[in-house]
């Protein structure tokens, strides 16, 4: 190739590149002018991966009730990572995350903020592939267990078999790294409750999965496991929320998932202390982390670097709105209202406050914090 | 000094810094860790696997890619441009891609269930890791060793032909001698690319089972400390991953070199 093609490749590289950018941003809407400097500096969303369908649905709404702001691309990763890039950029408006320890433990520790709002909670449950005999034997079971009163004998026995079938058999189960995303110690949590709540040992059914690395496999998220069960690697995963399942069920065929009861899901605000009798502990990295194991919270923080706070405070509003707490809902997402603020009460903006309670108000949500 | 040789240092030097700068930073931040790093007994353990990965990786590459490398070289068929193409795709595609590709092609369809019946498992498995690298690190051999036989006159393979050799043996004993350095060289930089996989590990072998143990390449071992501890943890793991391919590196052109000084 002679230096004339050359130049005319990059020509034609650059043109068609950034051309396509260009017809996107101009049917999307991004690039709307406006006169407001509001409007003008991009409103980024990052957010927990499992929090994708809720928040996209709300982003959504957002765009059509400000359509003068121009909304960037949300970002939907592990908490942990999300937390980490965070730092590292600085791009995002309005941060949330899927449990309460990673905006503190990251977020505060640079300076980056220094509360909390928690918004919702949602719950563990399992997904199945119905494609498999113990996956279609766990589904059943799982139906028969929702006929009995909880608590009775037939109710504990059959969860007793379900969760013999997930982690005492050669099924192949799924788990996030519990140090790149919290449902991956919150599968843990999950798996050491069911121990502790159906066979009085909440070391059987975790010695039984996480002692033995041929029974699991270990992905960043648990959107990554999906892929892997869908080409038949997994019969369960452990580390799935109720606010992702619902949606990603109906995306693969043959997937279903079962949902907990309260003493196992982590869902429930009322058993923080009873999830509190266990922990996870997980090394890697050459590091021991040991993990409270507290009910699946959502909490989101608008960074001090936040690139369009004001934006964020809206978006928030809206989270807060009927609307917003109707879209929650819908994702099996149970709305936190009035939101839980931990850390500095007084840095939380102003139209937001009506909408929150610092957690001294609510000592009984205390357990649940770091 | 010219003109035309001022602007090309000013290049030049622009260039070496490029590269030199971030590398040199991490090694600064990251030096008063490294003896740290050098004493956790998991990271020795990824760094144990990665090499192992690596390394059957590059005999892979070079056990395949010498064959592709001549046959690309020496002979002109009509599919050879799609071959052209095919070969360089590990180049082209994302590498979660490669994962992906792998794990649809010997886990789960079509290889997987007759690999799966004789116990070759793929997912978190030895195999599964060097099949992925493998098909993204090959192609930097083939490339290698093929212009190494293009540049080498075929009249010498004819010469020894025509004084008996059979074509194995003038390929042994003409091309090969001459081309030693070229696969050298493309087993390095097959090894060099398999260390630094990630996206494809991260679909297929997030860890590697062996025994008892989970035990995680380097890159994957890296980014959960960046994710899981932060960045300065990541930093000391990420600069003690360098000073150790540096070093190798190193150690593999003195021993190369010494190796083409005896043979001379």
């Amino acid at each position: 190739m002679d230096l004339k093609g050359l130049v005319l490749g990059l020509v034609i590289g650059l043109v068609l590149g950034f051309g396509v950018l260009y017809g996107l941003s101009r049917t999307n809407g991004a690039s709307t002018t406006t006169a407001s400097t509001t409007a003008s500096r991009i409103f980024s969303v990052g957010a927990a991966g499992t929090l994708k369908f809720a928040f996209g649905k709300l982003l959504e709404i957002y765009s059509q009730l400000y359509p003068s702001v121009s909304v960037g691309q949300p970002l939907f990763e592990g908490s942990g990572k999300l937390a980490q890039d965070e730092v590292a950029s600085k791009q995002f408006s309005l941060v949330a995350a899927a449990d309460t320890a990673t905006i503190p433990n990251v977020l505060f520790k640079n300076n980056l903020a220094d509360y909390e709002i928690a918004f919702g909670v949602t719950q563990m449950a399992i997904i199945v592939d119905l494609n498999t005999t113990v996956g279609r034997e766990v589904y059943d079971l799982w139906k028969q267990a929702q006929q009995y009163q909880p608590l009775s004998v037939q109710w504990n026995a059959t969860w007793s078999e379900i969760f013999k079938a997930i982690a005492l058999s050669s099924a192949k189960v799924g788990v996030s790294d519990p140090f790149t995303d919290p449902s991956g110690y919150q599968a843990i949590c999950m798996i050491k409750l069911a121990g502790l709540t159906f066979f009085n040992n909440a070391s059987l059914l975790y010695d039984a999965i996480y002692g033995n690395p041929s029974k699991y496999v270990m992905r960043t998220t648990e959107v990554d496991l999906l892929s892997l069960m869908a080409s038949g690697q997994i019969d369960f995963v452990l580390s799935a929320y109720l606010s992702n399942a619902i949606p990603q069920v109906q995306e693969y065929k043959g997937l279903a998932y079962i949902t907990l009861p309260p003493q196992v899901n982590l869902g429930s605000l009322d058993y923080a202390s009873y999830y509190h009798s266990v922990n996870a502990t997980w090394t890697e990295a050459g590091r021991t982390k040991t993990f409270a194991c507290n009910p699946v919270i959502y909490t989101f923080t608008v960074p001090k670097t936040a690139p369009n706070p004001e934006a964020a405070v809206e978006f928030a509003l809206l989270l807060f709105s009927p609307e917003g707490q109707d879209v929650l809902r819908s994702y099996g997402i149970q709305p936190i209202s009035p939101g839980v603020v931990y850390g500095n009460y007084s840095d939380v903006p102003a139209p937001l406050k009506p909408f929150t309670v610092p957690l001294s108000q609510v000592p009984q949500y205390a357990p649940a914090f770091p | 000094m010219s003109l035309f040789k001022a602007s090309a240092i000013s290049v030049f030097s622009l260039t070496v810094g490029f590269f030199l700068y971030p590398l040199l930073l991490l090694m600064y931040l990251g030096w008063g860790s490294l003896a740290s790093a050098f004493a956790t007994r998991s990271f020795l353990q990824s760094l144990g696997i990665t090499v192992a990965i690596s390394t059957l990786a590059s005999a892979v590459a070079v056990a395949s890619g010498i064959p592709t490398a001549y046959v690309l070289a020496r002979y002109e068929f009509k599919l050879k441009p799609l071959v052209d193409a095919v070969l360089d795709i590990p180049i082209v595609v994302p590498h979660t891609v490669v994962g992906l590709m792998v794990v649809l092609a010997f886990a789960s369809y079509g290889l997987g269930p007759a690999l799966g019946e004789l116990g070759v498992q793929i997912i978190d498995a030895l195999p599964g890791a060097v099949i992925a690298v493998s098909y993204l690190s090959a192609t930097y051999a083939i490339r290698t060793i093929e212009s190494a036989v293009r540049l080498l006159d075929p009249e010498l393979e004819n010469a020894a032909r025509s004084l008996g050799a059979s074509p194995f043996r003038a390929f042994a004993e003409v091309v090969l001698p001459s081309i030693r350095g070229a696969v050298l060289d493309g087993a390095l930089l097959s090894w060099a690319r398999s260390v630094s996989e990630a996206g494809a590990l991260l679909v297929v072998a997030y860890y590697v089972i062996l025994g008892n143990s989970s035990i995680y390449p380097a890159s994957i071992y890296i980014y959960q400390a960046y994710i899981g501890l932060g960045i300065n943890e990541a930093i000391k793991y990420s600069a003690a991953l360098v000073l150790f391919v540096l070093a190798a590196f190193l150690a593999f052109r003195v021993a190369a070199s010494r190796v083409g000084a005896k043979r001379r």
